[in-house]
């Protein structure tokens, strides 16, 4: 099955390249060249290396929080808004509590993110297990709500005092303590601690997937919803905590952001990442394995892109559009077919004997 | 009546239709040869897998022939699609109405064919008067502004019936069409069948009711296994004749797998007066009382839609729970409202009879399929944690033991064949059985080895004390396998029968047909 | 206070900020008659817009570049249909997709065919023409509300009652609907199936392609990043509440540019803007949980139905039997 998930992924790749490719040359570019510039800057010498794992760490995340979801059959669009309340509530938490060790703040930082995380989702969660209310719609629009809670919440009460009157009045909150830091691993670069995080949120997801009960009804209600009824699996309460946890993990992100980088709140911190995390979860298939690749691979992109726009011509949109075609591609099933005829054919010779 | 001189409107020569598959090929009409006499009613009847629906989606174009031609008034005719089929003059009324619930009558009458006006709009006017003509001239009488999904099944089916006059049919095929019917909505369907018939139209209808057939039919063709069997008139033959025609008269011939044994023990399974009503109002099953006890296998013969599905989908928790009425009983728990999750948890295994729908998960490993259900029991579980070391050494017994054929527990279970994907099925739910197994088409589409081997499993765990409701609509497995068989016909059962009794090959052909019912 | 609110002025804005949710919404609602949920239009519409204003600015005139925003999302919807369609791709995961791919790829042609930085705005493009219609001035209260206003703004509602009719009364409406509700029909009288499906995204291209347009063209010839601000997602909205239903999408429409205009005056009020901003979205949600509710009390009219009909039709007979 991982083999059948890295297959597509490798050829709606190629063919993404491809297409992208020929906007690079349409930007005067020579789209080898681009590519070896996306590559260098992101791998080639010990900062680019670092950053790229900085940027790859939150797509981890965030895929891990939209594959459990996702591969429920439940389309949770609310990830978004959870990493930002679940950011606030961990700068709160981490500005206001003195005098905590480090591991108790963090760790309380990170459960209220949580927390706040599950509540929040639990309408639109309720909604759709047991009303069978659209989620594509009810998790978006609590998005933007959350969003827009945040901040009024953060320009109104939990603004930072040395902002006011400052020429650049941001929408900020105060910094956090120190003990609620989470220490980054090569300073100055930003990678920090959370990758150790989102690499345990992984092994957790894999072990979740592969070896436990629930984990099984879950991906079986993905899969064939039908044979999980007849197979006695409880359908409303998988998918309602399946947004749950969902959600809860998208907080979990927004408390890594805020917490081992931006030691504040800063509204807009996000920027699109349980989007694109989404998008590496699709990339990965719903695969642990497979989604670490992708969120490499976007972290490959992230960080490459800023070199290769510096060095050539070629604008940052040029891989976020590789980045759509991959996802638009990828789900084309009748599309990968032809490969799929051959890989029958293969397995019923097999079968014979 | 002068129809010595009829000609044929409708010539099968030589049809044969196989579906292609690497193991198990399925010939599903051999060799058919039928001639249609224009103007007849003509009812073609025969048990499951006869080859009836086969042929008329041949007739339809929803099929093309492997071999052999049709013909139509004498001229040959290459029927590849409905439009063909339709502009050829064969006009067919599904079991499944093809019709858009929220347009109306007249709007779905003319559906394809709409008359516009001089704006190039639709013509609602001219569409309703068609409508009230046609309905008129045939004495189909509906209101052709009524919306499709405020009618009721009967006028859903004139509806039907009316598309095709419309299109000019001069042929109709009907499937089964008292299937929904009340008996007094049956009466007035074969009144339009007399009016289409005085009218020169010809029809050929499918059906398994003997009854309906001597009331209606000019001839009969009677299909077995995917040939004809017979030909008759109506006045030629009984209903009785046709009951043993249509099971066939080597029924004597079924060997008995099972000898009843002396006792039998306690009820595991008992329903009374059980009646189901579906999402559309149809009464599916009528006051059902049954028992099942340990050590018998209790087969439930009849011809499929006459209810069997609803009974072992009601026993499993997958109807809707609201409309039912009457008590299920296990073990003397009352599990009649129960969903399917506390089905499973009280150990019934449920065999089911769609296999890639409900019975395994298409995209799955065969490893991933066999341990459903088993992941939750305490002796394969760790806490929160599955125990796959063990059910790794359990479901290598169920491949050995059930000689299940695949290229590895990993593999996808599509890439096995329909027999070794049941075996499987078989594996898992009778594992999972504590004591009573229910069962539906248990065999079907599986290659012969694999049915030897399931049914010795059936009849095993019968010895070894479980319960099992076998409903099927292979009239050879039900024979050779219960110990005691009831017959289902329009949702009730209309009689029990003991297979080691003498001639009891009759009274269940006559019951499948509809023709006899005790008490 | 309360005619800060209820004024002449807000009704006008009102009516301006739902033409682009109408037009979207109602290219939804045809989509999802045939049995298509899209959920790109959010992208479609930035489509419109950005060729829209290269249009207008490249051949200097406002309707060339309407029309060519038209085309183009024409094109930009038959691609993202025939993924789903011909490749039978998950259409929510492509829908998503497509919006990505508009965000970047008009991001692309900014930076690089254009050389603009985050917005494009050339202070020569003409905008859409207003048009003053001297007849509208004699009409009461709405007169002087619709007139001086560009063309799209009056094809708008106009075409609420164009796609009403192409919906319901033509041929093309009725197999467009056939798909949605039962494509076997189509294929058991042996017609075309996907080329209905087709024509449905077409015309979901050119309301989006329209709504983007005026979006950019009404009051600057301007194009920025991400203009369409959620828009498109209201629209998918106002089409799940209606069901597709034209009417009831149009009401919709206009119930949420309502609700914004009143959230504007409320601003200048005093009240943040946030909670302001969150009105269509609450709503939106409370439209969903309200069509929860209206299912079951449908459900339960329909059997309320069904036993008057017999009642009236044994009222019938008898009066047949007596009348005799």
């Amino acid at each position: 099955m991982k083999k059948r998930g890295l297959d597509r992924l490798l050829i709606a790749l190629g063919l993404a390249l491809c297409i992208t490719g020929i906007f690079i040359a349409l930007s005067g570019e020579n789209p080898l060249n681009a590519y070896y510039q996306l590559i260098k800057g992101a791998l080639w010498g010990r900062s680019n290396l670092i950053t790229t794992l900085r940027w790859s760490v939150p797509y981890l995340i965030a895929s891990i929080a939209a594959a459990v979801s996702f591969k429920a059959g439940v389309f949770n669009l609310g990830i978004e808004g959870c990493v930002y309340l679940g950011g606030l509530t961990a700068a709160l938490i981490g500005a206001y509590f003195q005098g905590l060790p480090p591991l108790i703040h963090i760790s309380l930082a990170i459960f209220g993110a949580m927390v706040v995380s599950a509540l929040w989702l639990s309408i639109p969660a309720y909604l759709k297990a047991y009303h069978n209310v659209n989620e594509v719609i009810t998790t978006w629009m609590f998005t933007y709500i959350a969003i827009l809670l945040c901040q009024y919440l953060v320009r109104n009460i939990f603004f930072d005092p040395t902002d006011i009157g400052s020429a650049a009045q941001q929408v900020r909150t105060p910094y956090i303590m120190e003990a609620a830091k989470l220490k980054q691993l090569f300073p100055p670069y930003q990678l920090n601690f959370s990758i150790f995080i989102g690499i345990t949120l992984m092994i957790i997801f894999y072990i979740f997937i592969k070896k436990t009960r629930s984990g099984y009804d879950l991906s079986m209600l993905g899969t064939c919803p039908n044979f999980a009824k007849y197979g006695g699996i409880n359908i409303e309460k998988t998918q309602f905590y399946a947004i749950l946890v969902s959600g809860s993990i998208g907080g979990i992100l927004g408390a890594c952001e805020v917490l081992g980088v931006h030691h504040r709140y800063i509204h807009g911190f996000s920027n699109d990442l349980a989007t694109l995390g989404i998008m590496v979860a699709l990339m990965g298939r719903l695969n642990p394995v497979s989604m670490a690749i992708a969120a490499l691979f976007m972290g490959i992109m992230q960080n490459g892109a800023r070199a290769m726009s510096r060095v050539t011509n070629v604008s940052l949109d040029t891989v976020l559009i590789m980045i759509a075609l991959v996802v638009i591609l990828i789900s084309a099933e009748e599309f990968f077919e032809i490969f799929k005829i051959r890989q029958r054919v293969k397995q019923s010779k097999k079968g014979e004997s | 009546m002068g129809d010595v001189m009829k000609k044929n409107i409708l010539e099968l020569k030589n049809i044969s239709k196989i579906f292609p598959h690497p193991e198990n090929p399925v010939v599903a009409n051999n060799k058919v040869n039928m001639e249609i006499r224009e103007g007849e009613i003509h009812a073609i009847i025969g048990e499951n897998g006869a080859g009836k629906s086969t042929l008329m989606n041949l007739l339809y174009g929803n099929l093309t022939p492997t071999e052999g031609s049709i013909f139509f008034r004498g001229e040959k005719v290459e029927i590849d699609n409905p439009g063909t089929a339709i502009s050829t003059g064969i006009g067919m009324v599904h079991q499944h109405f093809n019709l858009i619930p929220s347009f109306t009558v007249a709007e779905n009458l003319v559906f394809g064919f709409e008359p516009t006006n001089k704006c190039g709009l639709v013509d609602l006017k001219r569409a309703k008067k068609i409508t009230r003509e046609i309905s008129e001239k045939n004495k189909l009488f509906i209101d052709p502004e009524k919306k499709v999904k405020d009618c009721v099944l009967s006028e859903k089916q004139k509806i039907e019936i009316l598309k095709i006059l419309f299109y000019g049919a001069e042929v109709l095929i009907f499937d089964e069409p008292t299937a929904v019917l009340t008996p007094q909505k049956t009466k007035e369907l074969f009144n339009v069948f007399f009016e289409l018939k005085k009218k020169g139209k010809t029809i050929i209808f499918i059906t398994h009711k003997l009854k309906e057939v001597m009331d209606v039919a000019d001839r009969i063709t009677v299909m077995r296994k995917g040939e004809i069997v017979n030909v008759v008139g109506k006045a030629s033959t009984s209903k009785e004749e046709l009951a043993s025609m249509m099971v066939g008269r080597d029924i004597k011939l079924i060997k008995r797998k099972i000898k009843n044994p002396e006792n039998f023990g306690k009820d595991i399974l008992r329903i009374n007066n059980l009646s189901y009503q579906d999402d559309y109002n149809i009464k599916r099953l009528s006051n059902v009382s049954l028992s099942v006890k340990s050590g018998e296998i209790v087969g439930i013969a009849g011809v499929g839609g006459n209810g069997q599905k609803e009974l072992i989908e009601s026993i499993a928790g997958l109807n809707n729970k609201k409309n039912i009425s009457g008590s299920i009983e296990y073990n003397n728990i009352d599990i009649t409202h129960y969903n399917s999750t506390k089905i499973r948890n009280h150990k019934i295994g449920y065999i089911t009879g769609d296999r890639f729908s409900k019975g395994v998960c298409g995209s799955s490993s065969v490893y991933e399929n066999l341990i459903m259900g088993i992941h939750n029991d305490d002796a394969y579980r760790k806490g929160i944690f599955i125990n796959h070391n063990k059910l790794d050494e359990l479901t290598n017994s169920f491949i050995e033991d059930y000689e299940i054929k695949l290229p590895s527990k990993d593999s996808i279970i599509t890439s096995l064949s329909g027999g070794n994907v049941q075996k499987c099925i078989f594996a898992r739910e009778i594992f999972n059985a504590k004591e009573l197994i229910i069962t539906e088409e248990p065999t079907r589409g599986v290659d012969i080895g694999a049915i030897e081997f399931i049914h010795e499993q059936l009849i095993s765990k019968s010895k070894d004390g479980y319960g099992v409701l076998l409903v099927s609509t292979d009239l050879d497995e039900i024979i050779s396998l219960s110990t005691k068989i009831l017959v289902i016909y329009c949702g009730r059962i209309v009689g029990i029968v003991n297979p080691e009794e003498e001639g009891f090959e009759n009274k269940i052909a006559l019951m499948m047909g509809g023709v006899e019912s005790v008490g | 206070m309360l005619d800060v609110i209820f004024n002449e002025h807000t009704l006008k804005t009102a009516m301006v900020l739902t033409i682009p949710l109408l037009l979207a919404g109602m290219g939804g609602a045809v989509c999802i008659k045939a049995g298509f949920f899209n959920i790109a239009l959010e992208g479609y519409m930035l489509i419109g817009a950005f060729f829209s204003v290269l249009g207008t600015y490249t051949f200097n005139n406002s309707l060339v570049g309407t029309l060519i925003a038209v085309v183009t999302t024409i094109i930009y919807a038959l691609l993202n249909g025939m993924i789903v369609f011909k490749f039978k791709a998950n259409e929510i995961i492509v829908g998503f997709g497509f919006n990505m791919l508009a965000i970047s790829l008009t991001g692309w042609m900014l930076t690089t065919v254009i050389g603009g930085k985050g917005l494009f705005y050339n202070p020569s493009t003409p905008k859409l023409v207003k048009m003053n219609i001297p007849l509208l001035d004699n009409v009461p209260i709405l007169g002087s509300i619709i007139n001086n206003q560009n063309i799209i703004f009056h094809l708008g509602w106009i075409f609420i009652i164009v796609l009403y009719v192409l919906i319901y009364k033509t041929k093309l409406g009725y197999r467009i609907r056939a798909m949605g509700e039962n494509p076997k029909v189509l294929k058991a009288s042996g017609q075309r199936m996907d080329f209905y499906k087709y024509i449905a995204v077409a015309i979901s291209g050119a309301l989006c392609g329209l709504a983007g347009s005026f979006i950019a063209l009404s009051d600057l010839a301007l194009f920025t990043e991400n203009m369409i601000a959620g828009r498109g997602f209201i629209a998918v909205t106002t089409v799940i509440f209606s069901n597709g239903y034209i009417p009831i999408t149009a009401l919709a429409s206009f119930l949420f540019g309502v609700a914004h205009s009143i959230g504007i005056q409320l601003q200048g009020i005093g009240i943040p803007s946030e909670f302001v901003q969150m009105t269509p979205y609450i709503l939106t949600v409370l439209f969903l949980i309200l069509s929860i509710k209206t299912d079951s009390i449908k459900k339960k009219n329909q059997k309320k139905n069904q036993k008057k009909s017999l009642y009236r039709g044994g009222l019938q007979l008898l009066q047949r039997l007596f009348l005799q």
